[in-house]
């Protein structure tokens, strides 16, 4: 469905470039349940707005590969282009629920507003609503949804969206929708909002939802209620999820595949169980070991030493070779390729392969 | 807290604030060396003895201070602000309540091409914010705003009507027309309800100018806050929302951007009727616009102490109730304070 | 937590700790030089105040530092046009109007700066005493700004002007009494925003006095945002200045300022347009000078 191949993504400063995405390679499949993890600056949020299309640019720029959704190159289009298949096809949450609804909307409106997108974008495909949305017709007779939201009440449209925003709040076991409908965002908690955020890409039925951090925000005992709502209603709403996260073991309660991320570039990617039971990359194994188990014996965490080289200015081997463990001659000279060494598990690391 | 609660709250603030107002103006009033009669009568005071006899008595002016500020109160609870040397020593109240209509009609409309102007030129400097548009609408608000009210007001004099003859100046219409029957007493509202279109396009004609002068003083504020908050909310994670929800950039910009950034427009109400207020003394005498401001001006010339406390706290009024108008708005653009 | 041998370390360690308290004028330096308005505003200013210094020592010493002397009637032809001779032309009693906008400015910047320095120091005194202390002085403090933001500056400056009798040490006696209101209140909200940083709490718990801790701790935190403000303050206190001087209560004639000039020449409007325009744009382009190095240094030091 998501292919994303090659995709070198740089930030130009004034006196130096970053290499954030360094040739990452991705392929994702329908309903899959998918975390990238890696520790903040690795280049995870940017491969996630680079995907949805919200990276600012600059001062980011890509040099190199592209991102194909659906047989459609992405990277190509234009900006209007790219902004039709934000929503309805890719959607988006954030890690601060807090802050990223509109403070001046009622929670409803802001559903209302995102449904409203989907069903202007459906009757704008002529014959099948479910066709390809990149067909002629669709992009020839774009027109914006009128400015002001629409009303809930009143009017065929209204009771239509009404209807299926309280439809929505549901889904995602808001107890009482037709309270929350008539709140502004600032009248709920933490939880309650990133619930809503949730409810309204999921409104727009998106093939892909991709989660940045949702639940760094939120105390644990909400965290693990939120993560547990994803992965319900991933089925439910038959949607893909790319949950980007920086903590491991958030990734192990829910993803089905975890695709580790280091200084840019993802240094392995495989199923959570072969990920946790057989780890293949020394940054992987150390990541682990960093997770405190609750049994006596492993009671001591073992921080990875050294630190992540600048992404200014990146040595020439392997990023991670002043840090591992297993380091070899080669590590420093030649930067190890992403190669599948196991049937579904690639690795980018000299241990392995030939 | 509720809205009603709110707004008594500052409806109590306000009622301080007045109080305060006014026993500055009496300190003032109070603070003039000598016989403060001589002062308040202006240089014409020896001419008139009775005059003085009358205040002093009137005043309570070789009582105790504190009974002084007790007469000075009941008279202002009565109306009374004295009387004006500037206009013969008719009332000042009377005057003002002939003196301000006119003025709030200059402030309307500097007010309305103000926000229009600021508003309009704001939401252009944001949307192409660091391009040439961003960069001459900033010369553009900043000549505005630094120039003193006066000198916008002789630039515009010059242009429309000494060298184009474009706009009529003195008076607030064509002295040839009768000054419509007084039912809101203020004359171009009147004209209106009247039907008496002549009068109201020549009042309109003789407004622009003044009102402009004002607008191009102040609207640089709104721009230049309207600018600055736009461009922070437009980075703000609400509007990363609304575009990962396929908006296009024009609703983003102007349903989820512009809608928050209004709010700190708000804020600045009270700054520019401040701003207005000033101006008008200084506007309406070059355009010899029968307003208040132009009887401050008149006031001075002859040290018309009454006239220049009377106004002072007309003035104060006006920024007030200004005041109280934003609190109120802010209820209404911000829910937060509406329900928080 | 702080302990309490944390505490009894030497000064210098905590003032150390304590940000802001050395800003780097040669960053700032170069900084405006990159930034085009901030270098415009700052040649502006640098040419008023240079002009100002020239003007004023030139007066104090009886030196002729003006083209023509700037009180003396017919030195040219009544109301002649701008030329060589006459760079702003002459007015209506043949004086050299450009003498006349040059013998002013020392007036005009003096007076600006004084008021700017007398509402920063009161202000930043009064602010932050009352926002360590609370309580009554603060409410009251509070109420007192609240009464002076509710009448105009230029007309409360009018009525104390009036009061004391026009003149410009009066003028400048009351512009200072109601310019330090805002500067109290920023200062106040800045206090509140430090009060409980660690660095306050330690000299707190060191023994340090309130007046020490205001002194040595409060007040340079502060400074930075009261010194932004006030550096974008120095256009309206011109603008005022100039305002009261157009309405007669500043300086009396015959000797010039620019406010009054423009009172007086705009008579001539009609023959004479420019006449009244020159000293117009003379404070506009003080006032554009002042608040481009002001907004330029906003962006500096705010960054």
């Amino acid at each position: 469905m998501l292919d994303i191949s090659d995709l070198s993504i740089v930030y130009e400063q004034k006196k130096s470039t970053a290499l954030v995405l360094d040739n990452v390679d991705l392929e994702l499949d329908k309903n899959t349940f998918v975390a990238v993890v890696g520790e903040s600056g690795c280049g995870k949020s940017t491969l996630a707005l680079s995907i949805i299309g919200l990276l600012a640019m600059p001062p980011a720029k890509i040099t190199n590969g592209k991102i194909e959704y659906k047989s459609t190159v992405l990277t190509a289009l234009k900006p209007n282009e790219r902004r039709q298949f934000r929503g309805t096809e890719i959607a988006m949450i954030f890690q601060e629920p807090l802050t990223s609804l509109n403070p001046v909307y009622k929670v409803g409106d802001q559903i209302a507003e995102a449904i409203a997108v989907r069903e202007q974008r459906k009757g704008k495909v002529k014959g099948d609503p479910q066709s390809d949305v990149m067909q002629k017709t669709y992009r020839v007779n774009d027109t914006e949804f009128p400015s002001r939201l629409p009303r809930r009440r009143g009017g065929t449209l209204g009771k239509l969206l009404a209807s299926e925003v309280l439809d929505s709040l549901k889904r995602v076991r808001i107890a009482d929708p037709e309270q929350v409908v008539d709140r502004y965002p600032f009248e709920l908690s933490g939880g309650m909002r990133q619930r809503v955020m949730i409810a309204m890409a999921l409104s727009q039925k998106p093939a892909l939802l991709i989660a940045d951090e949702p639940t760094t925000a939120l105390d644990v005992t909400t965290q693990a209620q939120v993560l547990k709502l994803m992965k319900d209603l991933m089925d439910e709403v038959n949607t893909s999820i790319l949950l980007i996260t920086h903590d491991l073991a958030v990734a192990s309660q829910v993803a089905d595949r975890v695709i580790v991320m280091y200084a840019g570039e993802i240094v392995e990617d495989s199923n959570v169980y072969d990920m946790f039971k057989e780890p293949l990359h020394p940054y992987t194994q150390g990541l682990l070991k960093c997770i405190p188990s609750g049994s006596k014996e492993k009671a001591r965490l073992e921080p990875i030493s050294g630190t992540v080289p600048s992404l200014a200015n990146l040595p020439p081997g392997c990023k991670f070779a002043s840090r591992c463990p297993h380091v070899m001659e080669i590590c420093r000279k030649n930067r190890p390729k992403l190669i599948e060494v196991k049937p579904n598990h690639r690795v980018a690391c000299y241990l392995y392969g030939e | 807290m509720n809205i009603a609660g709110f707004i008594i709250r500052r409806l109590l603030l306000a009622i301080f604030v007045l109080l305060g107002v006014v026993t500055i103006t009496f300190i003032l009033a109070h603070s003039i060396p000598g016989n403060p009669v001589y002062a308040w009568l202006g240089r014409d005071a020896s001419a008139h003895p009775a005059l003085v006899q009358l205040y002093t008595e009137k005043y309570h002016l070789n009582d105790p201070l504190y009974i002084q500020y007790y007469y000075y109160l009941s008279g202002l609870v009565q109306g009374n602000l004295g009387y004006s040397p500037a206009k013969g020593f008719i009332p000042v109240t009377q005057v003002i309540s002939e003196t301000l209509p006119y003025t709030l009609q200059i402030a309307f409309f500097a007010i309305v091409i103000s926000i229009v102007l600021g508003v309009v030129l704001g939401v252009l400097a944001a949307r192409f914010h660091h391009g040439p548009a961003d960069k001459s609408i900033r010369a553009f608000y900043l000549a505005g705003i630094s120039s003193p009210s006066f000198f916008i007001a002789l630039v515009l004099l010059i242009i429309f009507t000494i060298f184009f003859h474009l706009l009529p100046t003195g008076n607030a219409a064509s002295l040839s027309l009768a000054v419509p029957r007084a039912i809101t007493h203020i004359p171009m509202l009147d004209a209106l309800l009247e039907g008496n279109f002549t009068y109201f396009f020549s009042a309109l004609q003789h407004v622009i100018l003044p009102s402009l002068s004002l607008a191009l003083g102040t609207f640089g504020v709104v721009v230049r806050v309207l600018r600055s908050s736009m461009l922070d909310v437009m980075r703000s994670n609400y509007v990363r929302t609304a575009r990962a929800k396929g908006l296009t950039e024009n609703t983003v910009f102007f349903k989820h951007g512009l809608r928050n950034a209004m709010i700190s427009v708000v804020t600045l109400s009270s700054l520019i009727v401040t701003w207005l207020i000033t101006g008008t003394i200084f506007v309406e005498s070059i355009f010899s616009y029968p307003g208040m401001g132009q009887y401050v001006y008149q006031a001075l010339l002859v040290q018309d102490y009454a006239g220049i406390l009377g106004t002072t706290i007309v003035f104060a009024i006006i920024i007030i109730l200004s005041n109280l108008v934003a609190d109120i708005l802010y209820v209404v653009v911000d829910p937060q304070i509406r329900l928080g | 937590m702080l302990t309490a041998d944390r505490a009894d370390e030497p000064e210098e360690d905590i003032v150390a700790s304590n940000p802001n308290r050395s800003v780097r004028f040669k960053a700032i330096l170069s900084s405006i030089r990159s930034n085009k308005g901030a270098l415009i505003g700052f040649v502006i200013v640098a040419i008023f105040i240079i002009t100002s210094i020239v003007e004023a020592l030139g007066q104090y010493f009886k030196v002729k530092v003006t083209p023509y002397n700037p009180l003396q009637i017919s030195v040219g032809p009544n109301l002649a046009p701008p030329s060589f001779q006459h760079l702003f032309g002459t007015d209506q009693l043949g004086r050299d109007v450009f003498s006349r906008i040059l013998v002013a400015t020392p007036n005009d910047v003096g007076v600006s700066l004084a008021v700017i320095s007398f509402a920063l120091i009161v202000g930043a005194v009064v602010g932050c005493y009352a926002g360590f202390h609370g309580g009554l002085w603060d409410e009251a403090l509070m109420r007192i700004t609240d009464v002076f933001f509710a009448i105009p500056a230029l007309v409360l400056a009018m009525a104390i002007a009036l009061a004391l009798g026009p003149g410009i040490t009066n003028m400048t006696v009351a512009l200072m009494v109601i310019w330090w209101p805002p500067y109290a209140r920023l200062a106040r909200g800045e206090t509140l925003k430090i009060a409980h940083q660690n660095y306050i709490e330690a000299a707190k718990l060191s023994g340090s006095g309130i007046s020490k801790i205001i002194f040595g701790h409060a007040l340079p935190n502060i400074a930075l945002t009261l010194l932004i403000y006030a550096s974008l303050d120095v256009g309206t206190v011109i603008l005022v200045y100039a305002g009261l001087n157009f309405l007669g209560l500043g300086i009396q004639p015959p000797h010039p300022d620019w406010g009054e000039m423009v009172s007086s020449y705009k008579d001539y409007i009609l023959t004479d347009p420019y006449l009244p325009l020159f000293p117009g744009l003379i404070i506009a382009l003080g006032v554009i000078g002042f608040s481009l190095l002001g907004d330029g240094l906003k962006d500096t030091l705010m960054a």
